[in-house]
């Protein structure tokens, strides 16, 4: 098979990729040989399962010392040993996003809450996809892609739209019909074509297999010219992109670290739609734990819609049943076949963690809270998270004085005003949407 | 005869074609006729017990055949395309 990318058999510290689901290993040179290139994302020899990165932890350790750690610069690179990139390119200065203590809810549940806010203007489009994405593009240029195609439920098409127009790499955005206006426009904002949005009368994951179909149709001409140029940044080289997530647990145990908080357990809630954020992260924290740099305990929780509940459905089960035409507010979680379910499954029983569902009135009441109680504008599913947590204390799965992180991942800002208004009337918060929607300059006085 | 696209990483079963034609009434007889045709690529789409992969999706026309009858899913003249189930994120 002739090369159809640029990439090489040697990658950082890189040195294999790892099916999650029977083991296989595939070594960079064995899949330069069997596939052209090691942006692979299939275990394409036994299962079809997910690949995993994994690296040469003894000799990072060597590298990445305490010391050397301390030295460095809070952003998105600080732990570049465990990044697959031979060169930075993307978000060179990109710095942490905030985590901040809770002003008032920690205090009324009885917990020591913190809140990671990727929904902060610290990250170019405000939620947590800035973090693979960037991943991705550093992969893309460095093996000379020109052209991408995205399906999304809003912010991964956002995240990537402006990811293509700082690169030059043309963008093309698969979303499902029924996202909100608001958010459409702010993806339309970024993309260099307007046109290059299309809208599906499909769901988010529908509309997935479409990109993922033609982007492989596209490239089979190029591959026969022997040159690869379409990707689809979630699905062409996934186990590369989700790397780039891993950022999101490292920063937390850092970020504690300096506030004081360095040993024994860590509650960290994430919402779930694909899983893949929650298992990343927890990898990378994992890795600084292996690598000697950290001793706090992770205990990994998720929360999904009661709507749209595939993951948590399946805590204790065999197997996760697919939820057709998924449908929350929690629209960027809608997702019915979760691409790192089973791997969710796994990380929620080794770190003793567990995972809750929530109403859509719950979403919606916790989403008015994060921007009441702590001035927090946040998409549907941080109310999501904020719901979970609630939820557990209420069942006891958090105990009065535990340490809990709650990921709030995506802004509200240009992206669910519209929603908010909708849904206010339908759940009774009328008042409250106006009032909230008012004070951000949405509605006019 | 029914007309099956395959995914990339299967194609080295196929001589690299994209899309295949077999005969068969179902996904079953279908993943059967595949296996007859190109040895081997049975054992990458189902496990050990026979039962299809997690990992894979397989649509007849835009449907999955998980919301369907599964591997007994009727064709019925359409397409099949058989997709590897990793997205998201």
């Amino acid at each position: 098979m002739p090369s159809v990318d640029k990439t090489t058999e040697k990658l950082g510290f890189v040195t294999h990729l790892e099916c999650l689901s029977c083991g296989e290993i595939y070594t960079l040179e064995r899949l330069k040989k069997e596939q052209g290139t090691i942006l692979v994302n299939i275990c394409y020899d036994v299962c079809m399962g997910p690949l995993d990165v994994k690296y040469d932890y003894e000799k990072i350790k060597k590298i990445l010392t305490k010391d050397e750690l301390n030295k460095r610069q809070d952003t998105y690179w600080k732990i570049r040993e465990l990044l697959p990139a031979n060169e930075i390119i993307v978000g060179k200065n990109r710095k942490f996003s905030p985590l901040v203590k809770s002003k008032a809810i920690g205090k009324e549940l009885g917990i020591n809450l913190y809140l990671k806010l990727d929904c902060d203007e610290a990250f170019p489009t405000r939620s947590f996809k800035d973090r693979p994405v960037a991943m991705a593009f550093n992969k893309a240029i460095e093996a000379g892609y020109s052209q991408v195609y995205v399906a999304s439920t809003g912010n991964l098409a956002v995240a990537t739209a402006l990811q293509s127009k700082e690169s030059g790499i043309k963008c093309r955005a698969y979303v499902p019909k029924s996202l909100g206006e608001v958010k459409k426009n702010a993806i339309r904002k970024y993309l260099a074509n307007k046109e290059d949005l299309l809208e599906l009368d499909l769901s988010y994951d529908d509309c997935n297999i479409q990109s993922m179909k033609d982007c492989e149709k596209v490239n089979e001409e190029e591959i026969k010219s022997g040159n690869k140029k379409t990707f689809v940044p979630n699905n062409s080289f996934r186990p590369y992109y989700k790397e780039g997530s891993k950022t999101s647990g490292t920063e937390i145990v850092l970020q504690l670290e300096k506030q004081g908080i360095s040993n024994g357990d860590v509650i960290i809630v994430y919402p779930l739609g694909s899983g893949a954020l929650f298992c990343s992260a927890y990898k990378g924290i994992n890795e600084l734990k292996k690598i000697g740099l950290i001793n706090i305990n992770p205990r990994m929780f998720g929360v999904q819609p009661e709507t749209c509940s595939p993951i948590i459905d399946a805590i204790g089960k065999d197997d996760i049943l697919p939820v057709k035409n998924p449908s929350t507010i929690a629209k960027s979680i809608a997702i019915g076949k979760p691409g790192s379910g089973h791997q969710s499954l796994d990380v929620i029983k080794q770190s003793n963690g567990n995972g809750w569902k929530v109403s859509e009135k719950e979403i919606y009441k916790a989403t008015l809270d994060l921007y009441f109680k702590e001035g927090i504008f946040s998409q549907f599913v941080g109310g999501v998270t904020l719901a979970g947590i609630i939820k557990g204390v209420e069942n006891g799965d958090i105990k009065s004085g535990d340490v809990v992180v709650a990921n709030i991942t995506g802004t509200g800002y240009g992206r669910i005003e519209d929603d908010v208004l909708e849904y206010g009337k339908a759940f009774g918060y009328e008042k409250e949407a106006k009032r909230l929607l008012s004070e951000i300059g949405y509605l006019k006085n | 005869m029914v007309n099956v696209r395959i995914p990339t990483p299967l194609r080295k079963f196929t001589n690299n074609e994209a899309e295949v034609d077999v005969p068969a009434e179902t996904i079953q007889q279908l993943i059967d006729a595949l296996e007859k045709k190109y040895p081997g690529i049975k054992k990458r789409l189902c496990d050990d017990s026979g039962y299809i992969r997690k990992f894979i999706n397989i649509y007849v026309g835009e449907d999955d055949i998980r919301f369907l009858q599964g591997a007994d899913t009727k064709i019925e003249g359409k397409e099949v395309n058989i997709v590897p189930a990793i997205a998201g994120g």
